[in-house]
């Protein structure tokens, strides 16, 4: 790709094809189009994502989560830390002018797990933070995911309790509630029972063993145990983990095996009983068929999910050792929501779309009892616009219209005397006369 | 509760497909001439949607259908991300490598660079890359049994089910890449959230495909 940037002229020798014509040539200007994978907001879209982000913002911060802001971009080498073979193919990179290899963030975690272990190690625990920014994958685009998206989430860390793993998940549940979101489930895995029941394999067998779990794929899951030579309960076991969906029978027998088994079922079994007591019973699936992200993940997983919507909504887990590797062993569990997608599953997407007309468009004067007025009503909380291109009234009348706005008003010339046009036609109003008509004024 | 949607792939997989669901007590009343792509059944609380073969995965993977049938072959091919819970016994095929009679034998490690037709791209890519062979794949939509004989390519990686048109075309198999046959593939979200749903469904396509005894018993 041959790319002059110059006098802000972008030309890339970009091909592209529709039935074996060439559309865009080489030296084509691709000024105005956008790249594959990202997308403006504008109007109405951009207030909804906005006022989810707010919405997000506010349940986390009353859950007593703080903020945690880290930069676009940092370290190839910090941010491949704990992240997936293919997160790390996904991943933007580029260089800075002293050689070093940079990336765009693709995920919050990584950057959360190393302000905790670098900066707020000594700070009292758990350290509990939440995250909303945009992630960069250079992935195709999925529904309600473009290259470029927004990310919400929390981490807990420096806590290892049942209780912590259950105050993340009835949060994820919170969230999708906040986002108007009505009908969805929590799927709960359990990677450390997986782990303990395949504790001695060797890689190979672990892995194919697993993605047949994975895809629930019973046929190659037998061949997959044959050949790794398992026999006994742990066979039966791990040949049923596909599935095992549903209460808490789905781990009656697991019980029996004592040692890690025993106990990934037994901490898995509190968990859930706490998200009972959340008032979650109807909201949370047991799964153990869920074995995504071993690498990573060391007790409990979730994800949300919404039908409809084919991929989930929100994905999460418990991490004991991901912080670790930037030096200090804390435990962590966390979830990241994608944002766009989360609104593609809201009940009623018109929700979170604010009334944006104006209360009031203003003919535009020069006089200060015009402009201050203006001022006072701004600062009570009313929209009110002025005209500053100056139109005469049936034009400004039009152009009210168009906006959705009821009212109109004009000065008159006279001291403390307007000209108010709305549904019951033009009248002369003083300021009082319009504080007091204020109070009819809708959001 | 919304119906579940069973996504059907038009093609030699279709006839099959149909007889299954009219086995066990369906009308599903779609063949590959069908207008209607799709068909809704009441009684039995389905529907149907028939498309091509090649996205079924897709719509799956999506969720706009929370199950389909498709091909391992086809489902290979597509990459897509869904669950694969019951090998359903019929649609028998073989992928092969199969080029002219003087290759047989041949080391293809030695080669430099192999050129190869097929309409399976994505598989192709993965054998010849587990086999260490250089090999330049020419995607073909079709009828890559021609490449080989008017010099686009010296193979073809294509599926076979009797070989006969690599007998008429003068090709034979030079090694055999994988065994496919027709699968019950599923949605992940479905999975989960219309479990008990998928379930049923699952349980009685398994109890038929066991009493009709055509082919592999699917769960072992």
């Amino acid at each position: 790709m041959d790319c002059v940037v110059g006098h802000s002229v972008l030309k890339c020798s970009t091909i592209y094809s529709i039935s074996g014509r060439t559309m865009v040539t080489s030296q084509h200007s691709l000024r105005g189009y956008l790249p594959h994978g990202v997308q403006d907001l504008f109007l109405s879209e951009a207030d909804r994502r906005r006022r989810a982000e707010a919405v997000l913002r506010d349940l986390f911060s009353r859950w007593a989560y703080r903020e945690v802001i880290p930069p676009t971009f940092e370290y190839d080498e910090t941010l491949v830390i704990g992240a997936s073979p293919d997160l790390r193919r996904a991943m933007y990179r580029f260089f800075d002018r002293e050689g070093h290899t940079l990336a765009l963030r693709a995920d919050f975690t990584t950057q959360v797990a190393r302000i905790a272990a670098t900066k707020l190690f000594d700070q009292p625990l758990p350290l509990r933070c939440f995250y909303i920014g945009s992630v960069f994958r250079y992935e195709e685009p999925q529904v309600g995911r473009q290259r470029e998206f927004t990310q919400a989430g929390v981490e807990l860390i420096g806590a290892c309790t049942p209780a912590a793993d259950a105050e993340v998940v009835a949060l994820a549940a919170a969230a999708l509630e906040a986002l108007d979101v009505h009908d969805f489930q929590i799927v709960l895995g359990q990677m450390a029972l997986f782990r303990a029941l395949t504790a001695d394999l060797p890689g190979d067998n672990l892995e194919r063993i697993r993605e047949a779990i994975d895809q629930r794929n019973p046929v190659r899951l037998k061949r997959a145990l044959d050949d790794a030579g398992m026999t006994g309960p742990r066979r039966a076991m791990l040949a049923s983990l596909p599935d095992r969906i549903g209460g808490l029978d789905v781990l009656e027998d697991a019980f029996a095996f004592g040692g890690a088994v025993a106990e990934a079922a037994y901490s898995l079994a509190q968990v859930y009983r706490l998200l009972e007591a959340y008032g979650l019973a109807a909201r949370v699936v047991l799964d153990l068929g869920e074995v995504r992200g071993m690498d990573y993940y060391t007790g409990i997983t979730f994800r949300g999910m919404s039908p409809g919507v084919g991929w989930p909504l929100l994905s999460g887990g418990r991490y004991d050792e991901l912080i670790a590797q930037f030096g200090r062993p804390l435990a962590a569990v966390g979830f990241g929501l994608g944002i766009e997608r989360a609104l593609l599953a809201q009940a009623s997407p018109s929700c979170f779309t604010p009334l944006t007309a104006p209360h009031l468009i203003v003919q535009n004067c020069d006089h200060a009892a015009c402009l201050s007025l203006v001022q006072r009503l701004r600062q009570a909380g009313y929209r009110v616009e002025v005209d500053v291109l100056g139109r005469r009234e049936a034009d400004l009348l039009a152009y009210a219209r168009s906006q959705g706005c009821l009212r109109v008003l004009r000065c008159s010339g006279q001291e403390g005397l307007w000209h108010l046009w709305d549904e019951g036609g033009e009248r002369p109003v003083t300021a009082a006369q319009l504080w007091e008509e204020t109070k009819t004024w809708s959001d | 509760m919304e119906r579940l949607t069973v996504a059907l792939p038009k093609g030699r997989l279709l006839e099959p497909s149909v007889h299954l669901f009219q086995h066990l007590g369906y009308v599903c009343a779609i063949g590959n001439g069908s207008r209607q792509l799709v068909v809704d059944e009441p009684a039995s609380n389905l529907r149907f949607l028939l498309a091509r073969a090649s996205d079924v995965p897709t719509y799956v993977e999506y969720g706009a259908a929370d199950l389909g049938i498709v091909g391992q072959d086809v489902l290979w091919e597509s990459g897509r991300d869904v669950y694969e819970p019951l090998l359903l016994g019929f649609g028998h095929c073989r992928l092969v490598l199969a080029g002219a009679p003087h290759h047989r034998g041949r080391d293809f490690r030695l080669v430099s660079s192999v050129r190869v037709a097929t309409r399976y791209p994505r598989i192709a890519r993965a054998y010849f890359l587990q086999q260490g062979i250089s090999a330049e794949i020419i995607p073909l939509t079709g009828a890559v049994e021609l490449a080989p004989q008017v010099g686009l390519a010296d193979l073809v990686v294509d599926v076979v089910e009797t070989g006969q048109t690599l007998r008429e075309n003068g090709l034979v198999e030079l090694a055999e890449i994988a065994r496919c046959q027709a699968t019950l593939i599923v949605n992940r979200v479905s999975l989960r959230l219309r479990l008990a749903d998928v379930r049923r469904l699952l349980a009685t396509i398994e109890m038929a495909i066991g009493s009709t005894g055509n082919g592999d018993p699917a769960r072992v």
